[in-house]
This record gives C-alpha cells, sequence and structure tokens, in this order.
C-alpha cells in the first residue's frame, strides 16, 4: 500500500483568463489529517472543487490510492463515482436534506447500495442502523434523530453533515470550514471526533481557526493567490516569515 | 436565388418576431429569474389596445389621415401593458421571488384569467386590425416581394433594441437594475430600492409584449389565444440564448426564427417545430454549463 | 390522535374508495340520476392516476413536467386506435378513407391485438419519456429550462398529431368507440359500465397503493433529497440522473395508463388532451390538492373536476374560468401544501413543531 493517498499533480485552474490555481502540487498521506491554509481568494475551495470533480482542472491530475483497489484518477470521474470509490466532501455552507429526518439523511449517506433498485427493495440492515446511532451518539444528535433536518441549528447542521460523511464509511474525507458558525467548546470537541476517525480515514480540512489547526493538524499546506506557498508541520508553518507575511501577520490574531 | 432571398427575408422577419416577444421575457427572466408564463397574454392586451385604439380613432378622424391610430397604439399598448405588469409584479411576482417554478404557475394562473376575460369582452371570435395604408402592399425588388408590414416590424424590433440597449446599458435606471442583477444584497447595501427596480423592470418587460401585441396584429386576426401561439417560441429562445444577455436573445431568436423557416421550406410547419425543438434539445447537450452555472459558495439554492 | 395523523391519508383514501364503490350501487337505485355523471367520476379516476404520477416528479422529485397531457393523451389515443378497430372489425376508419389511405396504415397494425395495444399503451409514453429525460437530465438541465422544453414538447407532438390527419383524424380526433368491455351507453349494458367502473377503481388502488409503497422507501426519500438539493445528492454518490429519468418514465407511464382509462368512459379522444393548457391544468390539480402528497394528488384531482363539472355544466363556464386562475394563484402564493397543507398545518402542527419551523424560517431570513 502506498503511504499517500491522495496525489494532486500541477493542478491549474483558470476562470476566464483568472488564474485560481497556479500548478498546485501536494501530497496527502494516509490516516493523517492535513491543512490547506490561506487568505481568503488563496484557491482552497477550489482546490477542494477539483479533487471532488465540482470544478474541472484546466491542467494537472489528481491520482488517488484506495487501500484494496488499484489507482484512480479522479480527474475526469464522475462526482458520483468518486464518492463510491471512498472520496467524500463537506460543503461550506452546511447542506444537509432539510426536508428528511436525521436518520433518513443518515441513511441517505450510507456506504453503497446507490442504485435504484436496492433504493426501493433493500432496507438498511441491524448494523448499519446501529452504525448510525454510533456515529450520532459520537457527534451528539441521538436525541435529535427524528427531527427534521433544516429544524436543526446551525452547529448542529454543520455536525449532521460530518456525521454523514463518517457513515460513508471513506477513504478521505474532506472538510470545508467544519468549524464555522461553531463555539470554542464545539470546536474543540469536532476536533477531538476527527482525531478518533482518522485511525480508519484520511481527512483533508480548510479552517481559518489556528487553535482548531493547532489542535489537529498533523500536516499544513499553505495555498497564497493560488500557488503552494509552503508545506509542513503546523509549528514550523508558523514559524516561517513569508507565511506571516501574507497570511498571519494579517490576521493579527493568535 | 429568389427563393433563397425570400426566404431569407421570411427568416428573418420571423426572427424579428420571436425577438420582439421575447426581449421582455429575457429581461424578466435575467433580472427576477420569473419565468412569465402571462406574458403572451400581455402580447394578446397589446394587440387588443391596437383593435380598440383603431375603432375609437376611427369615430372621429377623417379616413385619409387614419392610419395615425397605429403610431398613437404603440405607445399607448405600451403604457396599458407597463401598468398591468407593475400591477401584476405588486401583487402575484413580488410574492414568489425565490421560487421560480411557483412564479411561473401563479404566473398561468394570471393569463388564464386574462383570457378568460378577453374572451368576456371581445367574444370568442377574431377581431381585425387593418393595417395602416402604408404599410399594405410591398417592396418589389426583382422577382423578390418584401411586404412593409413585416420590414416594418424589423425596424420595430431594431428600434426596441435599441432603446433597450440605452435604457440597461446608458441609463442611471440601467446601471441600479444591473446592479440588482449582478448582487442583489450588496445592491440594496449600497441604497438601492431593489423592490421598485423588480417592479420596473417587470413593468418594461411587459410594455415590450405590448409593443409586441400591437406587431402581431398586423399578422392576422386577434383572438384570445393570440399570445399562446406566439409564446412557446420565445420561451424557446430565451433558454437558447442564455440568461441576463440582450446578445443573446437576439442570437436565440435567430436560431430558432431561420432554423423554423429552413425546415418549413424543405418539409412542412409541423416537421419545423418538432426540429427546433431537437435543436433546443442537443444545444442543451453541448452546452449545458451556460445555464446554470453554480457560482455559489453553497450547493443548491 | 397521533395515529390518525400517521394514517390520516390512508384513511383518506379509504374513504374514497368506498365513496367510489358505491357510486354504481347509487346509480343503479337512481340516487345519481344520469350516466354522465357516472361516466364523469370514472374519468376522474384517470385524472386521479395521473395526478399522482405528476406528483410523483412535481411534488416529491421538484420535476415540473407542463406535457404531461402528451403522454395521457398517447396511452389514450393507443387504447382509441384498439378500440376503433374493434369497431371496424379490423378494416379502414373513415377518417382514413377520407385521407387517401388504401388500406391500416402500419403503425394502426399492433392495435388489433388487445395484449399488444396494453403493452403499447405502457410502452410507448414510457420510451418517449425515457429517452428525452436520458438527454435532458444527464446535462443536469433543470427548473424552469426543463418545464419550458416538457412544453414545447407537447407543443411540437400537438401539431404533428394535427397534421397527421389521415392516421390520427387531425382535430377531430378518435371518436365513436366503445369501452373495452363493449358499449356503456344505456341501462341494458348497465353490467359493463360496472365492469368498467370497477376496474378502474381497482387500476386507482394499485397506483395509490405502489406511489405509497415508492414513496415509503429509501427511493422516496432520494425523490425529496433529490427536490432540496440536486448537488448534495450527488456528492452522496447517487446517479441522480438516472433516478430523475426513472421517476420521469413512471410517471408519464402512469400518465398512459390514465388516458386509456379515461378514453374507455369519454368515448373519445382529441388533440385537446395534449395541448399544453390541459397539461398544466393536471398540474393545478395537484398543487390544489397538496402537492408531496399522494393523496393531496388524488383529492385535488377530484375536487377540481367536480367543482368544474358542477359550475359548466350549469352554464357557469365563464365564471370558473377565472375562478380556477383564482384558485390556482391564492394556492401557489398563499398555500403551497394545498389542501393537504392547510389540514396539517391548522389541525395537527403540535406546538413545539410550529416553533420549530419558525425557529427555521428565522434563520433561513
Amino acid at each position: 500500500m502506498k503511504e499517500n493517498v491522495l496525489e494532486i499533480k500541477n493542478i491549474s485552474v483558470c476562470f476566464d483568463g483568472f488564474y485560481a490555481l497556479t500548478d498546485v502540487t501536494a501530497n496527502v498521506k494516509r490516516n493523517s489529517i492535513h491543512f490547506f491554509l490561506g487568505p481568503n481568494g488563496a484557491g482552497k475551495t477550489t482546490l477542494l472543487d477539483i479533487i471532488c470533480a465540482k470544478t474541472k482542472p484546466t491542467k494537472g491530475n489528481v491520482l488517488y490510492y484506495p487501500k484494496e483497489d488499484k489507482e484512480m484518477r479522479l480527474t475526469g470521474m464522475k462526482e458520483y463515482k468518486i464518492v463510491q470509490a471512498g472520496v467524500g466532501r463537506k460543503f461550506q455552507v452546511p447542506s444537509v436534506f432539510v426536508n428528511l429526518t436525521v436518520e433518513e439523511n443518515m441513511i441517505l449517506s450510507l456506504k453503497g447500495h446507490k442504485g435504484i433498485f436496492d433504493s426501493i427493495f433493500r432496507k438498511p440492515t441491524k448494523e448499519e442502523i446501529d452504525s448510525i446511532h454510533e456515529v450520532l451518539e459520537k457527534v451528539g444528535l441521538l436525541e435529535d434523530i427524528n427531527t427534521r433536518a433544516g429544524a436543526l441549528a446551525h452547529g448542529k447542521k454543520q455536525w449532521l453533515e460530518i456525521a454523514m460523511q463518517i457513515v460513508q464509511k471513506l477513504e478521505i474525507i474532506m472538510l470545508d470550514e467544519p468549524a464555522a458558525g461553531m463555539g470554542k467548546p464545539e470546536t474543540f470537541r469536532t476536533g477531538e471526533i476527527l482525531k478518533q476517525i482518522k485511525k480508519d480515514c484520511t481527512i483533508i480540512v480548510i479552517e481559518h481557526d489556528m487553535d482548531f489547526v493547532k489542535q489537529i493538524a498533523d500536516k499544513v499546506t499553505v495555498l497564497h493567490e493560488g500557488k503552494v506557498l509552503m508545506e509542513g508541520d503546523i509549528n514550523t508553518v508558523l514559524a516561517d516569515k513569508t507565511v506571516q507575511s501574507v497570511y498571519l501577520g494579517r490576521g493579527g490574531e493568535s | 436565388m429568389v427563393q433563397l432571398i425570400n426566404t431569407l427575408f421570411n427568416g428573418l422577419s420571423l426572427s424579428s418576431i420571436v425577438l420582439l416577444t421575447s426581449l421582455g421575457l429575457a429581461i424578466t427572466f435575467g433580472l427576477m429569474r420569473v419565468i412569465n408564463m402571462a406574458h403572451g397574454e400581455f402580447v394578446m392586451i397589446g394587440a387588443y389596445t391596437t383593435y380598440v385604439v383603431q375603432n375609437v380613432f376611427s369615430g372621429f378622424l377623417p379616413e385619409s389621415i387614419q392610419w395615425i391610430f397605429y403610431f398613437a397604439a404603440i405607445p399607448i399598448a405600451f403604457g396599458i401593458t407597463f401598468l398591468f405588469g407593475s400591477i401584476l409584479e405588486k401583487l402575484v411576482i413580488s410574492r414568489l421571488y425565490g421560487r421560480e417554478m411557483d412564479s411561473l404557475l401563479a404566473t398561468w394562473g394570471i393569463s388564464l384569467i386574462l383570457q378568460q376575460a378577453a374572451r368576456s369582452i371581445f367574444g370568442t371570435q377574431g377581431v381585425n386590425v387593418t393595417a395602416p395604408s402604408f404599410l399594405q402592399g410591398g417592396l418589389k425588388i426583382g422577382g423578390c416581394t418584401f411586404s412593409y408590414n413585416r420590414i416594418f416590424i424589423i425596424f420595430l424590433v431594431l428600434l426596441c433594441l435599441i432603446g433597450m440597449y440605452f435604457v440597461i446599458y446608458r441609463s442611471g435606471f440601467g446601471k441600479k437594475m444591473r446592479a440588482v442583477m449582478q448582487n442583489r444584497p450588496m445592491a440594496q447595501c449600497m441604497g438601492i430600492d431593489s423592490r421598485k427596480v423588480d417592479n420596473i423592470t417587470f413593468a418594461i418587460g411587459s410594455g415590450l409584449a405590448g409593443i409586441a401585441g400591437c406587431s402581431v396584429a398586423l399578422l392576422g386576426s386577434i383572438d384570445s389565444t393570440i399570445g399562446q401561439s406566439y409564446i412557446v417560441n420565445s420561451f424557446m429562445a430565451v433558454v437558447l440564448g442564455g440568461v441576463g444577455k440582450l446578445a443573446g436573445t437576439v442570437l436565440g431568436s435567430g436560431i430558432i426564427g431561420f432554423s423554423s423557416i429552413f425546415t418549413e421550406n424543405y418539409t412542412s410547419s409541423t416537421i419545423a417545430k418538432a426540429l427546433v425543438l431537437l435543436i433546443v434539445i442537443i444545444f442543451l447537450q453541448k452546452r449545458p454549463q451556460g445555464l446554470f452555472v453554480i457560482k455559489s459558495r453553497s450547493l443548491d439554492e | 390522535m397521533k395515529k390518525i395523523k400517521k394514517q390520516g391519508s390512508n384513511i383518506c383514501f379509504l374513504i374514497i374508495v368506498i365513496l367510489l364503490a358505491l357510486v354504481p350501487i347509487m346509480y343503479q337505485y337512481e340516487l345519481i340520476e344520469a350516466s354522465s355523471t357516472v361516466l364523469f367520476i370514472g374519468k376522474c379516476m384517470a385524472f386521479a392516476i395521473v395526478a399522482i404520477g405528476l406528483d410523483l416528479i412535481w411534488g416529491y422529485t421538484g420535476i415540473l413536467s407542463l406535457g404531461h397531457g402528451l403522454y395521457f393523451a398517447l396511452g389514450g389515443y393507443a387504447m382509441a386506435m384498439y378500440l376503433k378497430l374493434q369497431r371496424t372489425g379490423g378494416g379502414i376508419t373513415d377518417f382514413m378513407h377520407i385521407g387517401g389511405l388504401k388500406e391500416l396504415p402500419l403503425v394502426w397494425k399492433p392495435f388489433l391485438s388487445l395484449p399488444v395495444s396494453i403493452f403499447l399503451i405502457l410502452f410507448v409514453p414510457g420510451i418517449l419519456a425515457g429517452v428525452i429525460g436520458y438527454f435532458i437530465f444527464k446535462n443536469r438541465v433543470k427548473g424552469v429550462y426543463f418545464s419550458i422544453i416538457s412544453q414545447a414538447l407537447t407543443w411540437a407532438a400537438y401539431s404533428i398529431f394535427i397534421a397527421l390527419s389521415p392516421y390520427t383524424n387531425g382535430n377531430v380526433g378518435i371518436t365513436d368507440i366503445q369501452s373495452v368491455f363493449g358499449s356503456i351507453k344505456g341501462s341494458m349494458n348497465f353490467g359493463n359500465l360496472q365492469i368498467l367502473f370497477y376496474s378502474a377503481l381497482i387500476l386507482l388502488i394499485l397506483v395509490y397503493a405502489g406511489a405509497k409503497f415508492l414513496t415509503g422507501r429509501k427511493f422516496g426519500k432520494l425523490l425529496i433529497a433529490i427536490r432540496d438539493g440536486e448537488n448534495r445528492t450527488y456528492f452522496s454518490g447517487y446517479q441522480v440522473s438516472r433516478y430523475k429519468t426513472f421517476i420521469y418514465v413512471l410517471s408519464a407511464i402512469l400518465a398512459g395508463i390514465a388516458g386509456a382509462i379515461f378514453v374507455n368512459f369519454n368515448g373519445s379522444i382529441t388533440p385537446n388532451q395534449m395541448t399544453i393548457a390541459y397539461s398544466i391544468t393536471m398540474v393545478i390539480w395537484v398543487a390544489v390538492g397538496g402537492r408531496g402528497t399522494i393523496i393531496g394528488a388524488v383529492i385535488g384531482a377530484f375536487l377540481i373536476n367536480m367543482c368544474e363539472y358542477k359550475l359548466s355544466s350549469g352554464g357557469l363556464v365563464e365564471v370558473w374560468q377565472y375562478l380556477i386562475g383564482a384558485i390556482f394563484c391564492i394556492t401557489i402564493i398563499f398555500f403551497k401544501g394545498g389542501i393537504i397543507g392547510i389540514v396539517r398545518d391548522h389541525l395537527f402542527a403540535s406546538g413545539r413543531r410550529k416553533k420549530a419551523e419558525r425557529r427555521e424560517l428565522r434563520q433561513n431570513s
């Protein structure tokens, strides 16, 4: 098994002549928590868009090495196939199915059985329901299991979406600002949950909250104006002068 | 050769009619994302207005200068449909922003009411507008005949286009309109009364339908279903042309108009309808991204 | 109380079924005077079936079709062609004769046999919807764009049916036919009418049960998921376009079945059933009854048509046109959930739910 689970190779994206990403290369190690940092407009979300095929790159490749399968080229694959192959994503704006209950949201997210026939005739097994309950317990949504997802508070929606990623048994989970709209204690708890699940999967995160980054990051890639500025562990990155000037210096905090 | 020129002229003529009926539609859809199913009925109102104006004028004008009625009818039709549009926006559309499909259905309800109103007032029999004398007949060049009223419609469309261009791109109101179109919350923060902009924009779109009504009144008899017969083509033109760009609507109308006429020449008008539909579907295969680009960071709006 | 809430729609449907089952009996004992009323209620069952199909795609999946009249009419024409050939004994029809045809055209030949005709009633709408759906949904054309295309499709088909008058009898349509079970006119044919009526009722029950089953499964939840967040559903690993095509085809087939039933009661089919106006009328039924609930579609179809029947036969056609326009408008603007929505919100909504909804509203605004 390869050490890298995801290799981003020379990705460039051009929107109407504007380069959102230029020649970005990065490797993500298996069972690690990998952060992409950078000021607004650095191209973080665009990079996730490319991995999950929401956006097509102008140039470059994304390679994915699943545990039990041979290498896959994610560029050019359909998004639902990428999800089925084990790469999923939580979006920046919480997008759960508002008119379904928490449990129904989770059932739709279960791994496998995405065909029409199965959707009609197959019922979730006991193990699957148990795993749903277990995950909901972890994120503290068990008592809301029959609530309509739309009626949840913002923070709970975020957790539900994270839970939906976990229950899919993905190999790579991408989280775009998972802590947005959460308070400090909730953010910390999210971090602890992520640390727990990383033994089964790899997690890619975009986040601005530095305490959160320090809490869980294994590796950090800093993007700036669509280019990779630096890569390394969080302390080296924070100590770097260029990084401080383009990003951290401006924010002032932490 | 003669036949080719005739075909081209007919294509141009049909395109201009489609364009005239779809201009207003494109504007309301571009700005407010509202598909106005009653747009065809605004065309109908415009046509009936022309008819009424003709009858009123024939009452007290001497025969020789009766053609003036038509020039009076155009602004009057614009004014009346403008007013109708403004009222419709206030009563119905403004309650349905963000619910595209629902606004489509609600305006269909309005269209039912307007059609019945036309039947109640004018009866089910079609009525006719006599084209002003100078529009009767046609220009003969070589073996080709270009009927004056069709030439007139082409000029009318050009006039409307130029007018729209100035309103949208050169006027203060147009600036506000585009601001609201591009970023509604931001425009509101800049102190633009977006409700008012919506209302006037919708009214202008409806007014254009009124002008279209004046021109289709020249082409045949007017009854309560006249709007319906023009509207499907207009919708297709808007879909083809994409949203929010005048040029797109012009192109879309052109494609619809010319392809209808060309296929009609070789086959029949019914096959032409099916073929145009096919063209639109094929077009959507090639360029669906022109129609629904996901711009925001949220997945589904 | 809780049980009523949960089973409310099924209980409601049961009541409707019982009432319907009583209709032929009431006619027999002359509680219903005109046989035309019985025929009309029969047609309403067909309308209810097409309404269920329309609700599955619009109320559940968010695909607004403005062209279901086309599928309804295709099913209707398929049925009518079979029935017409029964009348002519397999020979050519009067309008073919006028149209200059010497022998039965090839497209009419399959309709000599009942099983083949039944197959085609299902197959023709299904395959057309399949092709259209495949190409349109694959490229993620959605929302009002789809509506406009479905409308144009109906419009094109309508003009083709009119133009091919030697084959379809143009504007007049196929008339002067009896039902599958023979003539249903007059008291001596009451038995036939009874069989036809109950067969239609059984079909309605089957369609209702099938729709209930589908929407109760994960499949139904997925439809709602697609309606509320199509892209999100793709990113949950589902091939949404395939689901949409599937439900669209199913709904077209239901429309075809409904059209076939309609022809049996109506005794004719015209291209009128294929117009955009007629198609949108079907949407009105669903909207008024309550989109997103199967029972709502059934109630809407019966209610609107009953009102129309009462008012139109009372010489109030004009008033009806204004009324239906206004009802539709008001329902869409103020009562998104239709009749069912009103009942649910005002009779059954508990305080907690209301509070939650208010909070949601605040959050979203």
